[in-house]
């Protein structure tokens, strides 16, 4: 074998103005050692290059469909829903000792430590008093149809008006609230008329709580009739059930936080 | 030319690989957290951009396990807590009362997200929120039915 045809040393020489030069073919261990030196230094580099996004580069290596894609529409929406915050941007303080005033009253506010999602012990004792059920996201309530109203009728009681008081705290008391406001009747009557006083009286609901200074905005308001019953308006002989049907006058209101 | 000498005189071509290579390290995930509420699945946080006054975050909602799962979550229980300012943010909701974020199963509360993920699978969640007010420097993450994401950098 003639001496100039056996493998040569690979050379690889790096002139100035990085220009590089491969004057030899480059045995495999070369890429390799190059690869695994990327490999090994690449964390080091915490940002992409102009020409390649981040989202290009997890697009490239994410299959298509759990890729995140966000619709320009929601950008836009989110630009306005951002400017209508204003300075405070939305935030709810966690912590504090100032005074907050709602529906006339003051209640003062008393740091919370150690869980920075709870709330104040005023709220908590409003929030069980109107024996409310809490969730991470909404206070889910049930008002009696006779306690706020009388019979047949769409007209607030009087004696309704304290527990709407606290009710009114409670939505003023939320940082973004939305309140759904459903109105049940009991069986008696046309389903038509039914519906109709439903109605009417989740409407009385929410304009009682929009006369405490509420915007109408906040409230989404629907009658059910008797289509949503919380017990049977019947014994099963045939017979009225009077507690029955009393359980299913009624008016829920779901407050989202 | 010496050993010492031609290493030396590579450098400039060995960093050049290296800032070409960066890229495939920018999809990696800022943070990871397993979930609380479901077993076999992690979350990671992928990105957090900030433009005109948004945040917005990108998750990737991984299933580890042998099955398929189905998570289920309203888009209403992710929070932003600013612990140095003791402040809490929502997210964004557009003029329909809906929270700014993807992909929406439902309207109900606001929007969920509800999706079959099979065993090895992903799913990409986005959610916009409010760029806090006071400028932190991090922030934590509230996920629903995941461990937060904590001391996350907002970029400024």
């Amino acid at each position: 074998m003639p001496s100039n045809t056996r493998r040569q040393p690979a050379r690889v020489h790096c002139r100035p103005g990085w220009f590089l030069v491969l004057t030899r073919p480059v045995p495999a261990v070369v890429p390799a050692a190059l690869l695994l030196l990327l490999l090994s230094a690449g964390p080091m580099l915490p940002v992409g290059l102009p020409w390649l996004s981040v989202s290009d580069a997890v697009a490239a290596a994410a299959p298509a469909e759990c890729a995140p894609e966000i619709p320009a529409a929601a950008v836009a929406a989110a630009e306005a829903a951002g400017r209508e915050l204003g300075p405070d941007r939305g935030a709810r303080i966690f912590a504090g000792r100032e005074g907050v005033s709602f529906a006339g009253r003051s209640v003062a506010v008393e740091g919370i430590c150690r869980q920075v999602s709870g709330r104040s012990a005023a709220m908590r004792t409003l929030i069980s008093d109107l024996g409310a059920r809490e969730t991470e996201t909404t206070i889910e309530l049930e008002l009696s149809g006779d306690v706020l109203f009388a019979f047949d009728r769409a007209e607030l009681r009087e004696e309704a008006r304290s527990t709407l008081d606290d009710i009114a705290a409670v939505i003023a008391e939320q940082k973004r609230p939305r309140v759904e406001i459903t109105g049940h009747t009991d069986a008696k009557g046309s389903a038509a008329y039914n519906l109709d006083l439903s109605e009417r009286r989740a409407a009385a609901v929410r304009d009682d709580l929009v006369g405490r200074g509420l915007a109408a905005e906040l409230f989404i308001v629907r009658g059910c009739g008797e289509t949503d019953p919380r017990a049977p308006n019947t014994n099963p002989d045939g017979s009225d059930n009077a507690a029955g049907r009393k359980a299913n006058r009624r008016v829920e209101l779901v407050i989202f936080k | 030319m010496s050993g010492t000498r031609r290493v030396r005189s590579c450098f400039p071509f060995l960093l050049l690989l290296m800032l070409l290579a960066a890229p495939l390290y920018a999809g990696a995930p800022l943070q990871t957290q397993d979930a609380t509420q479901w077993s076999d699945i992690a979350v990671d946080l992928l990105s957090v951009q900030t433009k005109n006054g948004v945040l917005t975050m990108r998750f990737i909602y991984r299933n580890n396990g042998e099955r398929t799962l189905e998570p289920e979550f309203g888009y209403g229980d992710f929070h932003l807590i600013d612990e140095v300012n003791q402040k809490k943010y929502f997210p964004l909701k557009d003029a329909d009362g809906i929270f700014i974020a993807g992909p929406i199963h439902s309207d109900y509360r606001g929007g969920t997200f509800k999706d079959r993920i099979p065993s090895g699978g992903r799913k990409g969640v986005w959610i916009k929120f409010p760029v806090p007010a006071d400028n932190p420097e991090s922030i934590t993450v509230s996920v629903p039915g995941v461990f937060p994401f904590e001391d996350v950098a907002l970029p400024h």
